[in-house]
C-alpha cells in the first residue's frame, strides 16, 4: 500500500514547488492577467529569479508564498465583483437600456487601499522610507497633460492629475513650512530635492515646467502605481499635518484656488491655522481657471514665528535663518514654483508679478529680484538683480554667496551637485574650493581669533576652526616636529643623568630621526595589524565586499590621477603657447 | 499425485446457481408497496432530525468558525475595524443586499451618501496611530537594492563644471559606442538577395534535369555497396579447440595478476607523492574558491546596475541625460530640458525589478533621445 499519495506531476520540494510561472499563478488565482498585474502592484508582490528556471528562461517566476498571500486577499473578491458588475453594465448598454445602465453606474462598487497600506507599511517610518518613488511619480503626473487616449489607448483622467497636483502642493507646503529641505540640484532631467523628515532622508525628482511628452510606455501599470502612491501620500500628508496641528484636508481660499495659486493658498492656510485666526474670507471675484500648464503662481509666506521651537534641531534652525529678512521678487521668466518652494523653505519672503500676489514689483523693501534675461531695462538701485542659480547655490552651500558672479548678463559659475562628495571622488572643482574658502572665512570670523604663538595643537577646538585640508596637514607636521623635539630633549636629559658626554649626544641625533621614522612605521604597522585582524574576523562575504570596495576606490584614484596629469599637461602647454 | 476426485461442489463452486434470492425479492416487494402506498408505519423513517449531541463535530465546527483571516488579524488592534469570523450560523447571516435607508431620505441623497461611502478617501484617518507595534514583523523581501531615485552625476547639471561635464559626456559616448560595437561584432543577418548570375528561363529546366540524373546514379551505387558488404560480413568460423580455450584462460589470469601488481605499484607511488598531491589539491581548492568569489562579486556588481533576468526580454537601460557641448548655455531659461521623464520613471521601475521588461520598452523612440554627435 503506498504511504503518501501524491499526484503524478506534482512536486513537493525544490525550485519546482517553490516557484510558479505567471500563467500558472493567473490560472491558480482564477483571475485575468490585467487584474493579476494590478493586484501584484497593489500588494507589493514582484517576480523573483529562481536558481533554476524549471519552465524555461522566457517566463517570469513568482514565489509560491507570494501567490498564496494573494489568494487570501479580500481585494481579489472585490475586483471580481467589480468585473461582474462591469459585465452587467455592458449588457444593459448593449440592450439599449440606458435607464438601467445609468442606475448601475451610480452604484458601482469600489475599494479602498487603507488596509493595503497598513499591511505594507506597519510603521510610519516604513512609509517615509518608500516615499522617494511615490513623490517622484506624483510630481510627474502633476505635470503631465491629461489625455483621452495615449499611445496604447490608455486614458489619463483629469481628476487624477488634479489630485496629484493637490497632493504635491500639500507636501511642498509642509516641507517649506517646517524648513526640512536640505539640498537641491537642477539637472537636465529635472530638479532633485532632498529633505529630512523624522530622521529619514527623502530624495525626489520634479520635472521642469515644460510640456512633458507622453512616451510609449504601459500606462496601465503606471496608473496602478499612481493609485497606490496617491493613497499613500494622502495618508502621509494627513499624519504630517496632524503632527503640526493643522487640519487635513486643508480648506483653501477659493479665489486663490481658482487662480491656480494652490501653493500660496496652502501657505496662507497654514498661517491661519498656526496663528489661530478665523477662517479665510472667500474672495468676491471669480477668476477663470487657468490652463493646467501655466506656471504655477508662487506665494509670499507671511510666516508668523509660531512654529514649535522645541522640535527643531540645529539644521532646521540653520535652514530657517538662511534667507531671513530677505525679500525676493520673481520675474515672469523664472521657474516660479520651484523658487517659491525653495525660498520659503529657507525662511525668505517673496512675491511675483500677477493677480493675487502679496506685493508689487515697485515695493521698496525688496532686496533681491530674480531675473533670467540677457539685459535689463529698468533697474532699481536698492535691490540686487540676480539669476535663479544664485538661490540654488546658496541653498546648497548654506551661506549667502557674493552676487557679483550671478548678475544679469553674466555666465554663472558651474552649478555643482550637493549629492556628490567631492573628497571621495577625488576631483574637487575649482568653484567648490572657492565656496569652501568662503565658508571657512565666515566661520573664522565667528570664532575667536587664535593667538599668535601659543597655539595649542592638541586642543581640538582650535583645530575645528581650520577647515582647509592643507592647513590641517601643516598642523599635523608641526605637531610631529614638536613631539620629536620633545623626545630629543628628554633623551638628552636622561643621558646627562647617566653621565654620557655631550659629544656623544650629537651623534645620536641621526638615529633619532630614524627613530622618528620608525615611530611612524610602527604606527602604520599597528594600524595595518589592526585592520588585518579585523578583516580576518569577518566572514567570507563581507571580506570579499571589502575587496571589491578597495578595487573600486583604487579605480577612482587612478582616474583622478590621470585627470590631474592631463590638467598639468594642459597647463604646461598653455604656458608654452 | 493425481487429481482429486470430483466431489459434490454444490455449496462451494456453484454458488452462483445456489443463492436464494428470497430476501431480495421480499425487500423489493415491500419497497414498491411503500412507494405506491405512500409510506409505511412498520419501517423506521429514513430522514430524521439528529438531536443527539455530537460534541466532537460541534467542537470542530466552532473551532473553524472562530478562525480569523490573517489580514483581519493585522488590523485587529485598530478598534475601528470589526472582525468578521470566517463562517457564521444561519441566524446571523443577514441579507447582503439590503441597504439601510434612513427615514426621510429620498433617492438622490441616498445615492450621494452611498457614493461618498464608497469613495476612495472615505476613511482618511491616521493609519499609524499610537505607534502600535505589530508583534510579528515580517521580513520584507526587497526586489532590488537599487535606490528608487538615483541622483545623476555632477556633469548632468544644467550648468556643469567642465571636468565633470567631460566625464559625463565620456560616459554617454562610451555607452553609445558599446551599443554600436555590439551590433557590428554580432553575426551578420541573412541577406535578402544572394549573389550570383542571372539564369535564363530555358536553362532553369535543364538545371532540374541534371539533378534527377545524379540522384539515380547515386541510388545504384548505394545498392551495389550494400551487397558487397553483406558478403564480407559473414566470416569463416572455425571450431574453438580446448587448447585455444586453455590458452585464453591462462592469458586472462596473467593479465589479472599484472593489473594487480600495477595497482600496488601505483599506490606506493602515490603514497610517496602524498605531500605533492596535497599541495596540488590545495591549489585547486584555492583556484576554485577564487573563481567562485570572483563570480559572486561579479554577480553582486551586476545586480547594482540592472535587475536579474525576470522575463523574456532583457532590461535596456536608458542613456545618460547630459547636455551636449553646444547646448551648454549656462542659463536656466534657455535650458533644453528633458521632456521624457515618464520614460525615465518607467525605466527606473524596470531597473528595480518591479516591472518585467516588455517588448516595447526596449524599442528606441526616434528623435527623442539626445543624439551624441561626437
Amino acid at each position: 500500500m503506498p504511504k503518501h499519495y501524491r499526484p503524478a506531476g506534482k512536486k513537493k520540494e525544490g525550485n519546482v514547488a517553490k516557484y510558479v510561472t505567471r500563467s500558472q499563478a493567473v490560472k491558480g488565482l482564477q483571475v485575468t492577467l490585467p487584474v493579476f498585474r494590478k493586484l501584484c502592484i497593489l500588494k507589493g508582490v514582484f517576480p523573483r529569479e529562481p536558481r533554476k528556471k524549471v519552465k524555461g528562461n522566457h517566463h517570469s517566476y513568482y514565489h509560491m508564498k507570494d501567490i498564496l498571500f494573494l489568494k487570501h486577499e479580500p481585494l481579489l473578491e472585490k475586483l471580481r465583483d467589480i468585473r461582474s458588475y462591469d459585465k452587467k453594465i455592458k449588457k444593459a448598454v448593449s440592450k439599449k437600456n440606458k435607464d438601467l445602465a445609468g442606475r448601475l453606474l451610480t452604484r458601482k462598487p469600489s475599494y479602498t487601499l487603507d488596509r493595503m497600506i497598513r499591511e505594507r507599511y506597519p510603521k510610519f517610518v516604513d512609509a517615509l522610507r518608500d516615499l522617494d518613488d511615490c513623490l517622484s511619480l506624483v510630481h510627474l503626473f502633476a505635470a503631465l497633460p491629461a489625455v483621452d487616449s495615449t499611445a496604447n489607448g490608455e486614458k489619463i483622467p483629469i481628476n487624477r492629475v488634479h489630485n496629484c497636483r493637490r497632493l504635491s502642493y500639500e507636501w511642498q507646503a509642509y516641507i517649506s513650512r517646517t524648513h526640512k529641505l536640505r539640498k537641491t540640484f537642477v539637472s537636465v532631467k529635472g530638479i532633485y530635492y532632498q529633505a529630512v523628515v523624522k530622521g529619514q532622508t527623502i530624495t525626489w525628482l520634479t520635472p521642469h515646467a515644460l510640456q512633458q511628452v507622453l512616451s510609449e510606455v504601459d500606462y496601465r501599470i503606471l496608473l496602478t502605481f499612481l493609485e497606490f502612491y496617491e493613497a499613500l501620500l494622502g495618508f502621509v500628508n494627513f499624519k504630517l499635518y496632524h503632527s503640526i496641528n493643522v487640519k487635513y484636508p486643508p480648506i483653501l481660499d477659493p479665489q486663490l484656488e481658482a487662480l491656480a495659486a494652490d501653493l500660496y493658498a496652502l501657505t496662507r492656510y497654514f498661517d491661519a491655522r498656526s496663528a489661530r485666526l478665523g477662517s479665510l474670507t472667500p474672495g468676491s471675484d471669480q477668476m477663470e481657471l487657468q490652463q493646467l500648464h501655466s506656471n504655477e503662481l508662487g506665494s509670499l509666506v507671511q510666516i508668523s514665528e509660531v512654529a514649535n521651537e522645541d522640535e527643531e534641531d540645529e539644521e532646521t534652525r540653520e535652514c530657517k535663518n538662511l534667507f531671513k529678512n530677505m525679500i525676493f521678487f520673481l520675474s515672469p521668466e523664472v521657474p516660479r514654483e520651484s523658487l517659491l518652494f525653495v525660498i520659503s523653505a529657507f525662511g525668505g519672503r517673496l512675491s511675483w508679478d500677477g493677480d493675487g500676489a502679496p506685493f508689487d514689483e515697485t515695493d521698496q523693501s525688496i532686496s533681491y529680484q530674480v531675473v533670467d534675461r540677457p539685459t535689463l531695462g529698468r533697474k532699481f538701485l536698492t535691490r540686487e538683480y540676480i539669476q535663479p542659480q544664485w538661490v540654488f547655490d546658496c541653498v546648497n552651500a548654506r551661506i549667502i554667496l557674493p552676487t557679483e558672479k550671478y548678475m544679469v548678463g553674466c555666465i554663472c559659475p558651474p552649478h555643482l551637485s550637493p549629492f556628490v562628495d567631492n573628497e571621495t571622488e577625488g576631483h574637487v572643482p575649482e568653484y567648490a574650493e572657492a565656496i569652501e574658502r568662503l565658508k571657512a572665512a565666515q566661520r573664522k570670523e565667528v570664532l575667536p581669533l587664535p593667538g599668535s604663538g601659543k597655539e595649542d595643537f592638541d586642543d581640538p577646538h582650535s583645530l575645528a576652526g581650520i577647515a582647509d585640508r592643507a592647513e590641517a596637514i601643516e598642523v599635523a607636521k608641526k605637531r610631529k616636529e614638536m613631539a620629536m623635539l620633545e623626545k630629543q630633549h628628554f633623551d638628552e636629559l636622561s643621558k646627562e643623568v647617566k653621565g654620557y658626554q655631550i659629544a656623544d649626544i650629537a651623534l645620536d641625533n641621526e638615529p633619532m630621526q630614524d627613530d622618528d621614522e620608525c615611530l611612524d612605521q610602527d604606527l602604520r604597522q599597528l594600524e595595518e595589524d589592526e585592520s588585518r585582524r579585523a578583516e580576518a574576523l569577518m566572514g567570507r562575504k563581507p571580506r570579499n565586499i571589502l575587496k571589491a570596495m578597495r578595487i573600486g576606490i583604487q579605480k577612482k584614484q587612478d582616474a583622478t590621477q590621470r585627470l590631474k596629469k592631463r590638467q598639468k599637461q594642459i597647463k604646461e602647454s598653455q604656458m608654452l603657447n | 499425485m493425481g487429481k482429486k476426485s470430483k466431489s459434490s461442489r454444490k455449496g462451494k463452486k456453484e454458488w452462483r446457481k445456489n443463492i436464494s434470492t428470497e430476501d431480495v425479492e421480499d425487500f423489493l416487494e415491500i419497497s414498491t408497496e411503500d412507494v405506491l402506498s405512500g409510506g409505511s408505519q412498520q419501517k423506521e423513517p429514513s430522514f430524521f432530525i439528529d438531536k443527539s449531541l455530537d460534541l466532537a463535530a460541534k467542537k470542530k465546527i466552532d473551532k473553524s468558525r472562530r478562525k480569523v483571516l490573517w489580514c483581519d488579524k493585522l488590523l485587529e488592534k485598530n478598534p475601528m475595524v470589526k472582525i468578521i469570523p470566517s463562517s457564521t450560523t444561519r441566524k446571523m447571516k443577514t441579507n447582503k443586499n439590503t441597504k439601510i435607508v434612513q427615514a426621510g431620505e429620498n433617492e438622490t441623497t441616498l445615492q450621494t451618501r452611498l457614493k461618498d461611502e464608497n469613495a476612495c478617501y472615505s476613511s482618511l484617518t491616521d493609519l499609524w496611530e499610537d505607534g502600535k507595534d505589530d508583534s510579528k514583523i515580517k521580513k520584507k523581501f526587497l526586489p532590488s537594492a537599487i535606490a528608487a531615485i538615483e541622483v545623476e552625476p555632477s556633469g548632468c547639471s544644467f550648468n556643469p563644471d567642465s571636468m565633470n561635464h567631460q566625464d559625463a559626456l565620456a560616459r554617454a559616448v562610451a555607452d553609445e559606442m558599446q551599443k554600436i560595437y555590439q551590433q557590428e561584432l554580432g553575426p551578420k543577418p541573412v541577406p535578402s538577395v544572394a549573389p550570383g548570375k542571372v539564369i535564363d528561363d530555358e536553362l532553369k529546366y535543364f538545371l532540374e534535369a541534371d539533378d534527377q540524373c545524379d540522384d539515380n546514379e547515386e541510388n545504384e551505387m548505394q545498392i551495389s555497396i550494400t551487397d558487397a558488404e553483406i558478403e564480407k560480413r559473414v566470416p569463416k568460423c572455425k571450431r574453438v579447440t580446448r587448447v585455444e580455450l586453455n590458452r585464453r584462460a591462462r592469458k586472462k589470469e596473467h593479465l589479472k595478476i599484472e593489473a594487480e601488481a600495477k595497482k600496488v605499484d601505483e599506490l606506493s607511488k602515490s603514497i610517496d607523492d602524498l605531500p605533492a598531491i596535497l599541495q596540488t589539491i590545495e591549489k585547486e581548492e584555492e583556484e576554485k574558491n577564487k573563481r567562485h568569489m570572483r563570480r559572486l562579486v561579479a554577480k553582486a556588481e551586476k545586480l547594482k546596475a540592472h535587475p536579474p533576468r525576470l522575463g523574456k526580454y532583457k532590461y535596456q537601460p536608458i542613456s545618460l541625460q547630459v547636455l551636449l557641448s553646444e547646448e551648454k548655455t549656462g542659463s536656466l531659461r534657455k535650458l533644453k530640458a528633458s521632456c521624457t521623464l515618464v520614460r525615465d520613471r518607467f525605466n527606473s521601475l524596470e531597473k528595480r525589478g518591479l516591472v518585467v521588461p516588455s517588448k516595447k520598452s526596449g524599442r528606441k523612440v526616434a528623435c527623442l533621445e539626445p543624439e551624441v554627435l561626437e
